[in-house]
């Protein structure tokens, strides 16, 4: 479906240049949700930006191969590469308030997105939006597409962003830190969304993420990222439960002194 | 009987809402609401709660910075407000406090040095060279190389900034600390040994500590015992251990279920 070969990733500064990725190499297959974890400044995001060259160009350079759908994108045309971008493959940021356009409305928005990538139009688009909008569990969708994003929570904001992402029918979906932003209760509802939809139709998903939890709870295989480098790659469970690497080591042992005490419930 | 260090009687915080262009009174927000507790020497107590909950303004009511509209907080068994100026400047020294953002927290033209050496002339602990062995030893205590005493904020990562916040706090020897989300802003490994440095600080000196977070997972690593806020209220609060393997409240359950991100019993909310 897709796979990275020798990314690299060079922002040249003045007189100094940093190597955010570092030769990274993975594949995600059809149905699979793939994992990058590691902390701020490891390269995370810019793994997932350069994937459609979606970094000013310059200050970065981009080098190596990114084929998806049997297509080295990292050759496509820019109109290309703008077709694909928001269609076969969808992203879902951080902050939706900042992903959202504040003075746009979310049916402008969302019908927007549909007529651009798919052969849908008119009342067409916007049926489509309005049954996305419930897929994502928005209630009273048809009233709330004439909403503002401003009078949407911040819960409700990124459900709105996943039907965006959803609604060109993606191979591909990028979720970059999806649930970071939220309360902590409103996170595992957006999480649950993300899982529900993955197996619903069964998107390729990648995943950023600097929570080991929430990459157990929806991911099959994860890569570590340090410094630019993915320094370990494997099934969750093996990365988990036997980690090689020691950044990776420490990492797991942050999370186990972060732990709950286990309890005996029926569920668990 | 142990004597509580700090006590907070049926604290409440009310604003009124203005809206309008007559500012009519549109009712009031009650961020904080009678709520009590207390902390001994050694005692670890964590607060947990969403953004919005009250748990800051109740953190900035319990070190003086916001004034309650109801209730009274006592440390040492006396009221800062109703003491005399000299006797509320030894009270405030032994209630300290530690910022959610270093960034925001530090004077961005102040060295290392300096600011540490400020809270020390201000409660005029030491002087000269007894100041500047002292600054030493505060660098030392929060594990940051002596070398960092003359750079600027800006110089400093994220988590050496908080170092810095901890060690201005300690610098007056409180009896008592108050953190922030002291983490919330920190990478995970950074966050970890902050807390390690916070869990080895309050077992050595017996500091009481009020560790505030929407974080349950960071709160049960430290913490003895957890009180939940939500809507300005403390709904329960318990030993870390009982508190999370029988939680009494429906909220206290919601948010246990989120702290281990159980994706697969349904929540009502």
């Amino acid at each position: 479906m897709l796979s990275v070969e020798r990314l690299s990733v060079v922002y040249e500064g003045r007189g100094s240049s940093v190597r955010a990725v570092d030769e990274v190499s993975f594949t995600i297959e059809a149905g699979e949700v793939l994992a990058l974890v590691g902390e701020s400044g490891c390269g995370k995001t810019s793994v997932a930006l350069a994937l459609t060259k979606l970094l000013p160009m310059p200050p970065a350079t981009i080098t190596g191969r990114v084929l998806f759908e049997g297509k080295n994108l990292m050759e496509a045309s820019p109109d290309a590469l703008r077709a694909v971008r928001g269609g076969k493959i969808a992203y879902v940021f951080q902050e939706p308030a900042t992903s959202l356009n504040p003075v746009l409305t979310i049916r402008e928005q969302l019908v927007e997105v549909i007529e651009l990538h798919t052969p849908a139009r008119g009342r067409e688009a916007q049926r489509v939006a309005v049954e996305w909008l419930q897929r994502v569990g928005i209630a009273d969708a048809r009233e709330r597409l004439s909403a503002y994003p401003h009078e949407f929570s911040g819960g409700m904001q990124q459900r709105v962003m996943l039907a965006m992402a959803m609604a060109t029918r993606p191979s591909l979906l990028i979720a970059d830190e999806p649930t970071t932003a939220l309360d902590v209760t409103i996170q595992v509802q957006i999480l649950r969304l993300l899982r529900d939809l993955q197996r619903a139709y069964r998107l390729c998903v990648l995943l950023i993420s600097h929570d080991l939890t929430v990459v157990e709870r929806i991911a099959h295989r994860v890569g570590v990222m340090s410094a630019g480098k993915l320094v370990e790659l494997g099934p969750v469970a093996q990365i988990l439960h036997q980690p090689a690497h020691p950044y990776t080591k420490e990492l797991i042992r942050y999370r186990s002194m972060m732990s709950l005490p286990r309890r005996n419930t029926s569920h668990d | 009987m142990t004597e509580a260090l700090l006590d907070a009687r049926e604290v409440s915080k009310t604003y009124h809402r203005r809206a309008g262009v007559f500012q009519r009174d549109a009712g009031t927000i009650r961020a904080v609401d009678q709520v009590t507790l207390s902390l001994t020497a050694g005692d670890t107590l964590g607060l947990v709660g969403e953004s919005g909950c009250g748990k800051t303004t109740l953190a900035k009511i319990l070190v003086g910075l916001v004034a309650p509209t109801a209730g009274a907080v006592f440390i040492r068994g006396q009221s800062a407000a109703r003491a005399s100026r000299s006797k509320r400047l030894s009270l405030k020294r032994a209630v300290q406090f530690v910022f959610q953002d270093p960034m925001n927290s530090l004077n961005p033209r102040m060295t290392v040095e300096e600011t540490l050496s400020e809270p020390l002339a201000i409660h005029g602990l030491a002087h000269g060279d007894a100041r500047r062995q002292r600054v030493r030893e505060l660098l030392a205590r929060v594990q940051l190389p002596l070398t960092h005493a003359g750079r600027l904020p800006r110089e400093l990562s994220g988590g050496e900034r908080q170092r810095v916040g901890m060690a201005r706090a300690l610098a007056v020897d409180p009896e008592v600390l108050i953190c922030d989300e002291p983490i919330a802003s920190l990478d995970v490994s950074v966050g970890a040994q902050i807390l390690e440095l916070l869990r080895g600080l309050c077992a050595q000196q017996r500091t009481a500590l009020l560790f505030i977070s929407h974080d349950l997972r960071a709160v049960a690593s430290l913490c003895h015992r957890v009180a939940v806020m939500k809507e300005g209220r403390l709904i329960e609060s318990g030993p870390t251990e009982a508190l999370l393997t029988h939680p009494r409240h429906p909220y206290t359950e919601l948010l246990i279920r989120a702290a281990t991100l159980d994706l697969d019993t349904p929540t009502s909310k």
